[in-house]
C-alpha cells in the first residue's frame, strides 16, 4: 500500500453556485473513499474497506494484538491479506466486551478498545462495571486489558495471549507492592480485580507524579518506601528484590511517557538486570537517545546538558513530566488547531504528515492530551516540538473537522428534502412549505399546550440544524476556495479542514444538540 | 440526493427568498396521516376547511428583507389554542433562520 497521497484529479472549482458546491461536495466525498481522511465506518462492510479505512483498521488490529486476540502484530502492508482474521478477532472481542456482535467497528467498539488500551482514556463506568464489580459479559476483555497494563508496567511477565487465562489475586501482588513503594494513596483492602483497582492501575498520570516525588530530599535519586511494603506484606523479606521491582516499574513508566510524547521507544521491552540491580548509567541505546532528545526538545536543554541528564533515569525526569501532566489536558484542546496549522506550512509538509499518519496506527490515537499539555507549557514556541506530534495533532483535527462537516452536509440535505416535500406533520398541527420556503401553519383547535410545544420544537430543531449545517459547510467551502493559498491537491482540502476547525467547532456545539444522524 | 442536486432543485423552484410569508390557521381539523390518507388528501381537506370557514386565520406575517413588513393577529383569540401565536412566531423565526442558513452556505461564493 503506497504511502503517497492519492491522485487528485479534480478541476478548478468554477461555474454557478450549485455547480461549485457540487464540485466541492464531490471532492469532500472522494476524500473519504480514498482514505485521505479517517472516518468512522457506517457498516460492517465499510469497516474492512482498506482503501478508505486503512488507518483505523491498523489501529484496531494493533489493539487487538496487544489484547491477545491476534497471534501476531500485523504490519500496514499486511492489512489487506489479513482482513479475515482481523474480522474474526473483532467478533471475539465484541463477545468478550459486552458489545453487540456484528463485526462492525463503529463508535461503541472503537471506544471500548480505546478505553482498554489507551493510556489517556477513562473507563465508561456504565459499560464495564456494576458498582465496584466488573460486568459479567465484559469480564474477559477487562481481564486481558488489566494483564496488558500490568505487563507494560513491568508488573507481570507476559502480555495476554490467544489462550485466555484470567488474572489471579497473586498476579496483583507486584502492583500492590508498587503502590506502597511509591506511596500512592490507596486502600489496600480494596485491591482486587474491581473498578477501584482498575481505575488506579490505568491512571498513568498518578504513577508519574508519584515516582517524581519519590526522591531523597537533597539529591536526585529515588527513595523507595520499603517500610510501607513490609508493613503491609510481612512475608516480604528481600529488600533488594523490592527495589529491583521499583526500578523496573520506573524504567517502564519512563518508556510509556516517552512513547506517549511520540519518541521512538518500545513499551514492554525487557529491563536489563543491570538496571534493575542499580539505576546506573543508561547504556547507549534507544532509550538513552530518546531521553536526550526529550531533554532538548521539551525541557529546552542544550545538547551537552541533555546528554548528561539522560545518562540515568532520575526523579528529575518524572518531575518534569509530572509538572506538565498536572496541566489540564482537556480544556481548550481544540484551540491548539491554529498553532498546529501554523506548523504545517506547505503541500510538502502536509504530504509528510500524511505519510507519517499512514504508518503509525494506534499511536495516532494516544498521547494527544500530553501533547496539548506541552503546547500549553511551552507556549507558542512549538517550533522545537517534536515534528511527529505536530503530525499526530494535525491528523486528529483534520478528522474531527471532517466529521463535523460531513454531519453538516447530511443534515442540510435532510432538511432540503423536507422543504421540497412541502410538509411537516406533528400531532394536531402541520406546517406546509411553499417553493419559496414560505410557511403555512395549520393548528387543530383541540391542540394542547404539549402538542403546540412539540410542534414548535420539531420545527425549530429542523431550521436550526439546517442553519448550522449550512454555515458549517459554507465556512469550510469558503476557506477551501479563498483562504488556502499555496497548497495543491489533497493538501488543500486537508489544510482547509484544519484551518476551519476552530470556527466550525464553535458552531458544532449548538449543532450536535439539534442534528439527527 | 447530494448538495448539488438539492441546490439545483432550489434554483428552479424558488422565486423569491427576499421575503418571508407565514400564515397560521386554526379550527376544526383532524390531522392524522395514515397509509391511505397521504398529505395531499390532508392538504385538500385543509383548503376546503378554509373555504368553508372552518379554519380561520389566526396570524399572518409578511416580511420583506429590504424594509417593509406586515403583521396581522386575529382580534378574538378566545377559541384559539394557547400558544398558537407562539407557534406562529416560531414559524417566522424558523423561516428567517432557514434563509440565513442559505446565506451562510453561499458565503464562499459571494464576493
Amino acid at each position: 500500500m503506497s504511502n503517497e497521497l492519492p491522485v487528485y484529479d479534480f478541476p478548478e472549482i468554477e461555474g454557478s453556485p450549485s455547480q461549485q458546491l457540487g464540485m466541492f461536495e464531490n471532492i469532500f466525498e472522494t476524500a473519504k473513499v480514498n482514505g485521505v481522511v479517517s472516518t468512522t465506518p457506517e457498516s460492517d462492510d465499510e469497516t474492512y474497506e482498506v482503501k478508505s479505512q486503512q488507518v483505523r483498521i491498523q489501529t484496531v488490529a494493533s489493539r487487538l494484538w496487544l489484547l491477545g486476540y491476534l497471534p501476531k502484530k500485523i504490519s500496514p502492508n499486511e492489512i489487506e491479506k489479513n482482513k479475515t482474521i482481523i474480522r474474526k478477532a473483532v467478533i471475539q472481542f465484541q463477545q468478550d466486551a459486552n458489545l453487540k456482535q456484528d463485526y462492525w467497528v463503529g463508535n461503541k467498539t472503537w471506544y471500548a478498545l480505546d478505553e482498554l488500551v489507551s493510556y489517556e482514556s477513562h473507563f465508561s463506568p456504565v459499560h464495564w462495571f456494576e458498582g465496584d464489580n466488573i460486568i459479567g459479559n465484559a469480564f474477559v476483555a477487562i481481564n486481558r486489558a488489566a494483564q496488558l497494563r500490568l505487563w507494560s508496567l513491568g508488573l507481570m511477565d507476559q502480555r495476554p495471549t490467544k489462550e485466555f487465562s484470567p488474572i489471579q489475586m497473586n498476579d496483583l501482588s507486584d502492583f500492590k507492592k508498587v503502590l506502597h513503594l511509591f506511596s500512592i494513596k490507596h486502600d489496600p483492602n480494596r485491591i482486587g480485580l474491581n473498578r477501584y483497582s482498575l481505575q488506579l492501575l490505568f491512571d498513568q498520570d498518578t504513577f508519574s507524579i508519584a515516582i517524581g516525588k519519590s526522591k531523597y530530599p537533597n539529591r536526585d535519586a529515588f527513595l523507595y518506601n520499603v517500610k510501607a511494603v513490609v508493613n503491609s506484606t510481612p512475608e516480604v523479606d528481600d529488600i533488594s528484590k523490592l527495589k529491583e521491582l521499583g526500578r523496573k516499574f520506573i524504567v517502564n513508566c519512563a518508556r510509556i511517557e516517552l512513547w506517549l510524547l511520540g519518541f521512538d521507544v518500545a513499551i514492554g521491552d525487557e529491563v536489563s538486570n543491570r538496571l534493575m540491580r542499580k539505576m546506573t548509567t543508561l547504556k547507549r541505546g534507544r532509550l538513552r537517545k530518546e531521553m536526550t532528545r526529550y531533554y532538548q526538545l521539551f525541557e529546552e536543554q542544550k545538547k551537552g546538558v541533555a546528554s548528561d541528564l539522560s545518562k540515568r533515569i532520575s526523579p528529575k525526569f518524572f518531575l518534569g513530566i509530572a509538572k506538565a501532566n498536572k496541566i489540564d489536558g482537556e480544556t481548550n484542546m481544540d484551540d491548539a488547531s491554529e498553532q498546529i496549522a501554523i506548523n504545517v506550512k506547505s503541500t510538502k509538509e502536509v504530504s509528510e504528515a500524511w505519510n507519517y499518519i499512514k504508518t503509525k496506527g494506534m499511536r495516532l490515537f494516544d498521547g494527544l492530551k500530553r501533547v496539548w499539555r506541552w503546547i500549553k507549557k511551552i507556549g507558542k514556541k512549538v517550533a522545537g516540538f517534536i515534528k511527529n506530534n505536530i503530525f499526530k495533532a494535525f491528523f486528529r483535527y483534520v478528522s474531527k473537522a471532517y466529521k463535523i462537516v460531513a454531519k453538516g452536509v447530511k443534515n442540510v440535505i435532510k432538511a432540503f428534502k423536507v422543504y421540497f416535500k412541502g410538509d411537516m406533520v406533528s400531532e394536531k398541527s402541520c406546517f406546509e412549505f411553499s417553493k419559496d420556503m414560505d410557511t403555512t401553519v395549520f393548528l387543530s383547535q383541540n391542540a394542547t399546550q404539549e402538542n403546540m410545544q412539540a410542534s414548535i420544537d420539531k420545527l425549530r430543531k429542523q431550521s436550526k440544524a439546517f442553519n448550522l449545517g449550512c454555515r458549517i459547510v459554507g465556512w469550510l467551502f469558503k476557506i477551501f476556495k479563498e483562504l488556502v493559498q499555496g497548497y495543491i491537491g489533497w493538501a488543500k482540502l486537508l489544510f482547509a479542514l484544519i484551518k476551519s476547525y476552530k470556527e466550525i467547532r464553535i458552531l458544532y456545539q449548538d449543532f450536535k444538540t439539534v442534528a439527527t444522524d | 440526493m447530494g448538495l448539488k442536486a438539492a441546490l439545483q432543485k432550489l434554483d428552479t423552484a424558488v422565486k423569491d427568498l427576499t421575503s418571508l410569508h407565514v400564515q397560521t390557521f386554526s379550527g376544526e381539523l383532524s390531522i392524522t396521516l395514515s397509509s391511505d390518507k397521504g398529505y395531499d388528501t390532508l392538504r385538500a381537506e385543509m383548503k376546503k376547511a378554509i373555504k368553508d370557514g372552518n379554519l380561520t386565520l389566526v396570524a399572518e406575517t409578511l416580511a420583506q428583507f429590504d424594509g417593509d413588513s406586515y403583521n396581522f393577529v386575529k382580534q378574538d383569540l378566545s377559541d384559539i389554542p394557547t400558544l398558537a401565536l407562539e407557534v406562529h412566531k416560531n414559524a417566522v423565526e424558523a423561516g428567517i433562520e432557514t434563509r440565513l442558513g442559505l446565506l451562510g452556505l453561499f458565503k464562499g461564493l459571494i464576493k
